[in-house]
């Protein structure tokens, strides 16, 4: 049986687990186990909004600034919370996904001073 | 021999094949800076915080809303756009950096605005706006409140459906 692959995404309004319903945490992957579960959707929906609120708009004297300085404040957390969504996808996982980290090694490596 | 007709050629003369083609090139140039700033006097107009050298293109959707994309960095904007989905662009279009900016330009500019909707973020509001073309080719976008377009990306029918079905019922609410 071929696994379909989840990725862990972030963007602007969308993610992590690709493609969500950002409104409400709710994964939209097509795989019933993954996108009814609560757990997993109270933790997208926490990081969605933990990462798109680092956008700012008319801000910084740009029409979209990045809160570099937030993100790296917030990088424990942010690991903890991708780890508990891992570990969740994992717990649950029956075999019929695989899923593709694009973030937690991103996030490990920012860095103390944001170097533009 | 004596002097041809062609013989002042390589100085240039009026009406001789190089200076047509100079003519043409200042021409082309000053039609193109023209478009550029007819472009950049729409942002001007919209009062929105822009930076110019940086702007790619300005367009307006269905719903007549000034939108715009410009170069920007890592997490916003083209750069972001192609650091982060240009391998989705490239699956989908077979899309190079041109293409893949005539491609959002085109879809925001043309496709059916399928669903807008205003996100707030801790406070800030922003867009969550899919478009559509043909009605089986999806572009999501997320894009400020005053127009700026953070990311696009392509994404599938099916995910596209059940996002529409989705949001469909949230703005009957």
């Amino acid at each position: 049986m071929k696994k379909q692959i989840v990725k862990i995404k972030l963007d602007y309004l969308q993610g992590p687990i690709w493609l969500s319903d950002i409104s409400t945490g709710k994964p939209l992957t097509g795989i019933d186990i993954i996108d009814n579960d609560e757990k997993i959707r109270e933790l997208n929906y926490k990081i969605s909004e933990m990462f798109s609120s680092y956008y700012e708009f008319d801000s910084h004297d740009q029409a979209c600034w990045f809160n570099y300085e937030q993100e790296r404040k917030d990088k424990e957390k942010m690991l903890s919370l991708l780890k508990q969504l891992n570990d969740r996808l994992n717990e649950i996982n029956d075999g019929s996904f695989k899923v593709k980290d694009l973030e937690t090694e991103r996030v490990k490596k920012l860095l103390h001073k944001h170097i533009n | 021999m004596g002097k041809s007709k062609n013989s002042e050629l390589s100085f240039g003369t009026n009406g001789s094949p190089q200076t047509k083609l100079t003519q043409n090139n200042v021409d082309k140039k000053a039609k193109e800076l023209a478009k550029r700033n007819k472009m950049l006097a729409k942002l001007e107009e919209a009062e929105v915080k822009y930076t110019p050298a940086d702007v790619i293109f300005v367009t307006k959707d269905k719903s007549e809303k000034l939108i715009w994309l410009e170069k920007g960095n890592e997490a916003v904007g083209l750069i972001h756009i192609l650091k982060n989905h240009k391998n989705d662009f490239d699956k989908k279009y077979n899309a190079n950096q041109d293409k893949i900016i005539k491609i959002i330009k085109s879809f925001i500019t043309n496709g059916k605005l399928e669903y807008s909707i205003i996100r707030n973020i801790k406070g800030r509001d922003g867009y969550e706006r899919m478009y559509s073309k043909k009605g089986k080719y999806y572009l999501l976008t997320g894009i400020g409140i005053n127009g700026f377009i953070v990311s696009a990306y392509p994404i599938h029918e099916k995910e596209a459906k059940e996002m529409i079905k989705i949001k469909c019922k949230e703005e009957k609410k």
